[in-house]
């Protein structure tokens, strides 16, 4: 698993979500708004929402490349970014256009380094 | 953390709760405990909860007769003030010239002191109302911001027993305690004739206040104690002034009884939004009249009829005809929270724009405040809110959206 600065992981399989770090940080999470699948989108920009009862928050795409599933569980269940944000309340599901920009990321250790 | 940010009395306590600490109006505050924002809400209106407003400014005015202060008070507030009873709060506000809201706050009479009115301001706003006070307040009135007390409020439906539990003992031989207790819970629904100006209110179990909006200085824990009736939640609870360096003494021993447990500010602030009532610097500015901000409650008739206050002019003639705008509150379909400064629209009109949104606990959905055109403010109107480009459906809805529980 590799890690973005602004807290979403990305496996090796593509899959993107929040870390629980994230999940920790936002608290009760209420609403959660995911792209349309086929969207090309650039490392860094913006393509998700998550709500809390505090505040809203951007998620973004950690590396370049098309979505290519969404999570629509979350749809009905946002809360479960709280419980499992690691395994199966994941966001999307992105093709990565270039493995070196996955390579550029975080490791565990930096993250964990990061968030302290 | 920033390292000019103050510290409340209860900062080591909250750490050790594990609380999540954010900046708020110059102090480091906790937003939120471990059981988190919807679970610290949810408890507040089904048991009690504690929450640090120390932050908050506690004024005393003196120098002259309590009657006297309160008249001049009138001169910038809308309130019937010397009317208010000893023992009594009235929530009122401070008014510029033109109409505006300086900051809202609590007045009360004290009933144990005939020269002095008690202020409780809101903490952003503190400087700011000092420097309004000496300037519009008769030289011959002292204003004294007292630094060295905490406030901490108790709220929820267990709120009165929690407080209760920390009196002190009742004498023996002045009756049982149960009989006491029951005296004091009957009073609470009984004797609704009104309190003649000027005279005390009767108290209840062993000098705790028995009615919602008043006030009196009650011994908790062997320390000297001023309590209000009153709170920011909807809930009936109490806002305890408590010495600095008592506070933390108070606190964890109020976190000990059963059902009592710590809420910070962001649950305070869903049960706020929950409860209707304004937030100052979102709901309420120096451009916003206590007309379009739907508090029309706290202008006295008289004061209308006199029309002697800051803006009189402008409140007057909203009041009689329309204001520019009215806070409203919309009910928001979906589940994503509507935050302040989305905009609101009716077709392709833009009719006026969110001032407070959330998540409603209680309702399991999304709640605003929103100054609208009054011509689309009629409850149950239709409306649409521009949400990341995307319009979601709200409907105009009235406030509270949850019952008060006030103990009048």
């Amino acid at each position: 698993m590799k890690y973005k600065d602004t807290h979403e992981y990305i496996k090796a399989d593509g899959t993107v979500g929040i870390t629980n770090h994230a999940q920790e940080l936002l608290g009760d999470i209420v609403f959660v708004e995911l792209p349309k699948i086929g969207r090309v989108v650039k490392a860094g920009e913006a393509v998700a929402v998550v709500e809390s009862v505090k505040a809203a928050s951007e998620v973004y795409a950690p590396v370049s490349g098309e979505i290519i599933a969404i999570n629509e569980a979350l749809n009905g269940a946002p809360e479960r970014v709280n419980q499992s944000p690691e395994s199966d309340a994941w966001f999307f599901k992105l093709k990565v256009a270039n493995d070196a920009e996955v390579s550029a990321l975080m490791d565990e250790a930096a993250y964990k380094a990061m968030i302290g | 953390m920033a390292d000019n940010l103050l510290k409340t009395p209860l900062y080591d306590a909250h750490v050790r709760l594990g609380a999540r600490i954010v900046p708020f109006a110059g102090y480091e505050m906790p937003v939120q405990f471990p059981a988190g924002i919807m679970e610290e809400h949810k408890h507040t209106r089904t048991a009690c909860s504690v929450f640090d407003v120390s932050h908050m400014g506690q004024v005393q005015l003196t120098g002259v007769p309590s009657l006297e202060i309160l008249k001049a008070l009138e001169s910038f507030t809308p309130s019937n003030l010397q009317e208010l009873p000893k023992g009594s709060i009235k929530y009122s506000v401070l008014l510029n010239a033109t109409g505006g809201v300086v900051d809202d706050l609590m007045i009360t009479n004290p009933i144990e002191s005939s020269d002095r009115v008690d202020l409780v301001i809101n903490a952003s706003r503190v400087a700011v109302d000092l420097e309004f006070l000496r300037a519009h307040l008769p030289a011959h009135i002292t204003i004294t911001h007292l630094q060295d007390r905490a406030l901490i409020a108790v709220q929820g439906p267990k709120a009165v027993a929690a407080v209760i539990s920390l009196l002190p003992s009742p004498l023996a031989g002045e009756g049982g305690a149960e009989r006491r207790m029951r005296g004091f819970l009957d009073s609470n629904v009984s004797d609704p004739s009104p309190v003649p100006s000027g005279h005390p209110l009767p108290q209840g179990e062993r000098g705790l206040p028995t009615k919602f909006m008043t006030a009196a200085p009650v011994i908790l824990l062997n320390i000297p104690c001023y309590i209000a009736r009153s709170g920011y939640t909807g809930e009936d609870g109490f806002e305890i002034s408590v010495p600095a360096d008592k506070a933390t003494a108070l606190y964890e021993s109020l976190l000990t009884i059963d059902g009592v447990k710590p809420a910070g500010l962001g649950a305070r602030d869903t049960l706020r939004l929950e409860a209707g009532l304004c937030l100052y610097g979102q709901d309420l500015d120096e451009s916003i009249s206590p007309v379009e901000a739907d508090i029309r409650f706290i202008i006295g008739k008289r004061r209308r009829i006199e029309g002697s206050f800051n803006g009189a002019v402008r409140i007057v003639q909203e009041w009689n005809e329309k204001p520019k705008r009215v806070r409203v509150g919309l009910l928001v379909e979906g589940r994503a929270p509507a935050r302040s400064h989305a905009l609101v629209f009716m077709g392709e009109h833009q009719v006026g724009e969110i001032s407070s949104g959330s998540f409603s606990p209680t309702l399991d959905a999304p709640i605003a405040f929103a100054y609208i055109s009054p011509e689309y403010a009629a409850i149950g109107t239709s409306l649409e809110i521009d949400l990341r480009g995307r319009r979601i459906a709200a409907t105009v809805t009235a406030l509270p959206f949850t019952p008060h529980h006030y103990v009048k």
